[in-house]
């Protein structure tokens, strides 16, 4: 099964309204981690270990560290799925 | 005319004691680099001896402006803050809270400004005493590992000195620290009436009468006694962060010395 990025996008939604009490609403392609969604360094690494069971096997810190917003974390999500399918 | 005398002595005062600081500290920093650093022993044993050599200057540059009538403090419960492997939190008024914080516990470690890791004068003593920036990525993890080992680490939750008028908003790291190092918290208030030294003040502003700085340690926070230790990590942050700056909140107003 493919996951199109509006579902990744949605279970983003739901990980980080349980890990960061988020504001549903705020959190869109366009959000900023640091300033719409105040989501910091050490969040971050939270959300990889989260994310670990979602993509099948752990993200390096060298993959999230040019992330800045939503859309750049549904990427490598995507992207790393469509590699698990192949 | 006495205010007035009296005004005038402590701009002089000041510049003499801000001078002293400034060559013992050079001399510190010259001894350390070329005579400490080279040597053979331990790093862990260097850092001790780089953090009590701050932490000596410190004491005497306290003692030194008080002594001179540049201002005068009061503690109230400090032995606490010996307890090994604890996390210290404070509120951050002036520039002095740091000097205050470090002349009583000798050997803590303590997130400072990356600034101080970038000036060339201040940069070995810094480095050497195995300090933290607060830009640094691994920050939290690294000051876990510091309370694991037995030390104790000493946190600005605002990050920065708060201004006058300004609404308290603490950052989520000190929380973090806690959260994840499992540790007490111990919090200190830190008081200055009348305010100075504030961020934004110039050195040679001096407040009417001379300063009462005080230190008061405040109940030891149990985390799991505060918030829900159930939630994860991140929430627990959060959460512990909100119950820090609402007792901050409470107990600046308390003494009157709320910013806002």
């Amino acid at each position: 099964m493919t996951y199109s990025k509006d579902d990744i996008l949605k279970e983003i939604t739901t990980l980080m309204i349980d890990l960061f009490e988020v504001d549903p609403k705020e959190v869109t392609l366009n959000a900023s981690l640091r300033e719409d969604l105040s989501i910091d360094s050490i969040d971050t690494i939270d959300l990889m270990l989260a994310l670990k069971s979602h993509v099948g096997r752990k993200i390096s810190p060298e993959e999230f560290i040019l992330v800045r917003t939503v859309s750049d974390i549904v990427d490598i999500v995507h992207e790393l799925m469509s590699a698990n399918e192949s | 005319m006495l205010k007035q005398i009296n005004l005038g002595w402590r701009i002089i005062a000041a510049g003499i004691s801000y001078t002293t600081f400034g060559v013992l500290a050079l001399i510190m920093s010259a001894v350390l680099l070329f005579l400490v650093y080279p040597t053979p022993f331990s790093p862990a044993r260097k850092q001790r001896w780089t953090r009590r050599a701050i932490s000596t200057l410190f004491w005497f540059f306290v003692r030194l402006m008080s002594t001179l009538g540049l201002m005068s403090f009061r503690y109230q419960g400090v032995d606490k803050l010996q307890v090994p492997g604890q996390l210290i939190v404070a509120n951050h008024p002036t520039l002095l809270d740091v000097v205050f914080l470090l002349s009583l516990v000798p050997e803590a470690m303590c997130i400072v400004k990356e600034g101080m890791f970038t000036n060339g004068f201040t940069r070995v003593v810094v480095s050497l005493a195995g300090y933290i920036s607060n830009l640094n990525e691994s920050l939290v993890m690294k000051a876990v590992d510091a309370i694991d080992q037995g030390q104790t680490v000493i946190v600005f939750p605002e990050g920065t000195r708060t201004r006058p008028n300004e609404p308290l908003t603490f950052k989520r790291g000190a929380a973090n620290i806690a959260v994840r190092a499992k540790c007490r918290v111990i919090p200190v208030l830190i008081g200055c009436n009348p305010g100075a030294l504030r961020k934004g003040d110039k050195w040679y502003d001096m407040p009417s009468r001379p300063s009462l700085f005080t230190f008061d340690v405040m109940p030891t926070i149990v985390v799991s006694q505060c918030i829900d230790t159930a939630r994860p990590p991140s929430i627990q942050a959060r959460h512990l962060t909100q119950y820090l700056q609402h007792s901050y909140d409470q107990w600046l107003t308390n003494i009157g010395q709320h910013p806002q």
